[in-house]
């Protein structure tokens, strides 16, 4: 592992992954590897949101300008836009 | 449905939720009993100071998951149903400028005990306005599982909670007056 490379925390659907991540990319690109560890691949990459604490991250905000770090805990959830 | 495999479904999606119960806490998500096919969920605000018990839920279970789970709001004392005294906000979907973004979460109706409107949840899909989004739909991808409903109840219901607002009237019940 580089040092750019740290380990997230996910959890999607109430299981826990881990994801690799560089910090020079955006958070959102993060998404689509927890996706694939969770085996939920059914809605495209935007219908899901990262909160931190039960508050939303920017996704196109570099990982290392959110102050992120490796072991850190994030939940993966479907946007709440069309759900009902 | 065999009963049986609700529980078994039920077991797992409690111990999906126990492997990461710490995490849940963090937001003040507590799972107080499980025990098929009910579960009592009390919902804080741990970001306010003092932090703050807010409201209860009484998830049913029966015969999931050709059903969705069915969503009570409670008093988190007493497990009596109850209106929770906090606003449940979701973003408006196709919201234009000048419109509040958000709408409530909460559907009422004279008479009833509110309810979420949310896919997933029983009393929406059972809701006679609501009949052309069947459940079985969604069956089997994360909407109505035990960890969609607690989080939605969440970020609808707390995480916006950012201060409390305390109104205190002092009266003054008698005065006594003492002749020496």
């Amino acid at each position: 592992m580089t040092t750019n490379q740290i380990d997230l925390n996910i959890i999607v659907n109430g299981k826990p992954f881990t994801v690799e991540a560089n910090i020079n990319e955006p958070l959102k690109a993060v998404i689509p590897k927890a996706l694939v560890a969770a085996g939920q691949q059914g809605r495209q990459n935007e219908d899901w949101q990262l909160k931190l604490n039960g508050n939303a991250l920017p996704l196109d905000a570099k990982i290392k300008d959110l102050g992120l770090t490796s072991g850190i805990t994030l939940f993966l959830t479907l946007e709440a836009g069309d759900l009902g | 449905m065999d009963p049986a495999v609700s529980v078994g479904k039920f077991s797992a999606e409690v111990a999906q939720w126990d492997a990461v119960a710490a995490e849940h806490a963090k937001r003040g998500i507590f799972i107080c009993e499980a025990r098929f096919p009910k579960i009592y969920a009390v919902f804080t605000a741990p970001q306010l100071q003092p932090a703050l018990v807010l409201f209860g839920v009484e998830l049913d279970f029966t015969n999931y998951d050709l059903w969705p789970p069915s969503l009570t709001f409670i008093n988190p004392f007493t497990r009596s149903p109850e209106k929770p005294a906090v606003h449940f906000l979701r973003p408006r979907l196709n919201a234009n400028v000048g419109e509040n973004p958000f709408e409530s979460a909460l559907a009422e109706h004279a008479g009833a005990q509110p309810f979420l409107c949310m896919k997933g949840i029983r009393e929406y899909h059972m809701h006679p306005a609501h009949t052309g989004d069947p459940w079985l739909q969604y069956r089997g991808t994360e909407i109505g599982t035990l960890g969609f409903i607690l989080d939605k109840v969440h970020e609808f219901g707390v995480s916006r909670i950012q201060k409390i607002q305390w109104t205190i009237n002092p009266q003054i019940a008698g005065v006594e007056m003492r002749l020496n």
